[in-house]
């Protein structure tokens, strides 16, 4: 009995002995990355599911076991020369108190013994997998990854009509050539610059309305989409006005466009900017509302690298 | 002398079990239910991301208690009923916080 007793001491202290020896290190730092590369590409949105699995797994994974974030902070104060029974300690003894959040170190890893230390991180990597998996995926099949999608501000979920590539004017066949994308064009274009982009503007003001900014942000997120694109912006006025001014007015109202997308962060290479001035009326001058449609910029796609 | 060690056994485990409060498989059953609610108030459609944050944490809850270690299936059950009610918040309001 003693010598089974004994034998059985050994056997549990050597498990414990070679368990706690083979402790598992694991480099959360790459899954981090990892997830918040997928994050930036849309992974929250083109895959909750699996993005929301992979996430949580992490967050366990680095709380060392235990749920829920942690945070760290650093307090600094310096005290004066004063007596211990001095009256308002605190107001006169310390001279100055600071709390800072403490930095995260840049390479979290984890040493754990347990089997989730091990079982999590091939979780983790299986569901940022899917993730990017999903990213690419083009669930309605109109050919537009997911990520695209949410990028041009369209349902990743609902097709759209595919683009045609004969819209655009082909670079070295007929560079000089401008096409007003907006006669040519239907509804249920994915492209912005294939709808009618037309910015218009009010008497004598160059500055752009409220009400065409968002419609501006979608041609924004489409121009930093396709880097190959060039656009010119081309502004007119109505026939009130010196012809030179109407001209100068012109291109206010196109370098204000601009500027907006320079703002949104278009390359100001790629924008294009002319003023035509008192010319190509889309309607006669006749009325108040007439002479408000004339007021307008107006985008033209230039160029397009093969 | 092996019913009295019985009987000390049974009332430490009663006295734990009364001192602790609420226990592991009740803290799992309420994220249970309120992962069912969430389900049944449409959260899986309407707020997919907030669900399976908490369908996860529910997961780990899970898998914590089989390890036995209950302070982390408890804390990950906690979890899981505010992602939870998370989810059956942006379900009904349909905007995010």
């Amino acid at each position: 009995m003693r010598k089974l007793f004994i034998c059985g001491c050994l056997i549990s202290l050597s498990f414990g002995v070679s368990f706690a020896g083979n402790s598992v290190v694991v480099d959360v730092t790459e899954l981090q990355s990892k997830l918040d590369r997928l994050s930036q590409m849309y992974g929250k949105e083109c895959s909750p599911q699996e993005f929301a699995y992979a996430e949580t797994y992490l967050e366990t994974l680095k709380g060392g076991g235990k749920t829920g974030s942690k945070e760290e902070y650093i307090i600094e104060s310096k005290l004066k020369e004063c007596g211990p029974l001095e009256i308002g300690y605190v107001k006169t003894c310390i001279d100055s108190y600071k709390v800072t959040k403490k930095e995260e170190k840049k390479n979290i890893v984890i040493r754990e013994n347990s089997v989730d230390t091990i079982s999590y991180p091939v979780k983790i990597n299986y569901y940022l997998s899917l993730v990017e998996k999903n990213i690419y995926s083009d669930k309605d099949g109109d050919g537009i990854p997911c990520y695209k999608e949410i990028e041009m501000g369209t349902n990743p979920d609902i097709a759209d009509k595919k683009e045609e590539k004969n819209q655009f004017v082909a670079v070295g066949e007929k560079k000089e050539e401008k096409q007003p994308v907006v006669a040519e064009t239907k509804e249920e274009d994915v492209n912005p610059l294939n709808q009618p982009v037309r910015v218009h503007f009010y008497f004598n003001r160059a500055d752009i309305k409220k009400e065409y900014l968002p419609y501006l942000n979608v041609v924004a997120k489409f121009l930093k989409m396709h880097r190959d694109v060039k656009v010119k912006i081309v502004g007119y006025t109505d026939n009130i006005g010196p012809k030179g001014y109407n001209d100068k007015l012109a291109m206010k109202r196109a370098l204000s466009v601009k500027k907006y997308l320079t703002k949104m962060g278009v390359e100001p290479d790629r924008v294009v900017i002319e003023g035509i001035g008192k010319d190509r009326y889309l309607v006669s001058n006749d009325n108040s509302v007439d002479r408000f449609t004339n007021r307008r910029a107006e985008f033209y796609v230039i160029s397009i690298a093969d | 002398m092996r019913k009295i060690i019985l009987s000390i056994l049974i009332f430490a485990g009663i006295s734990f079990a009364q001192s602790s409060g609420i226990t592991t498989s009740e803290y799992l059953d309420q994220a249970r239910d309120a992962l069912k609610k969430a389900y049944e108030s449409g959260a899986h459609v309407k707020a997919p991301y907030e669900y399976s944050k908490a369908s996860a944490y529910y997961s780990i809850a899970k898998e914590s208690a089989s390890n036995f270690s209950l302070d982390n299936a408890v804390e990950a059950s906690k979890k899981s009923i505010e992602w939870s009610l998370k989810a059956i918040e942006k379900t009904f309001k349909g905007v995010e916080k």
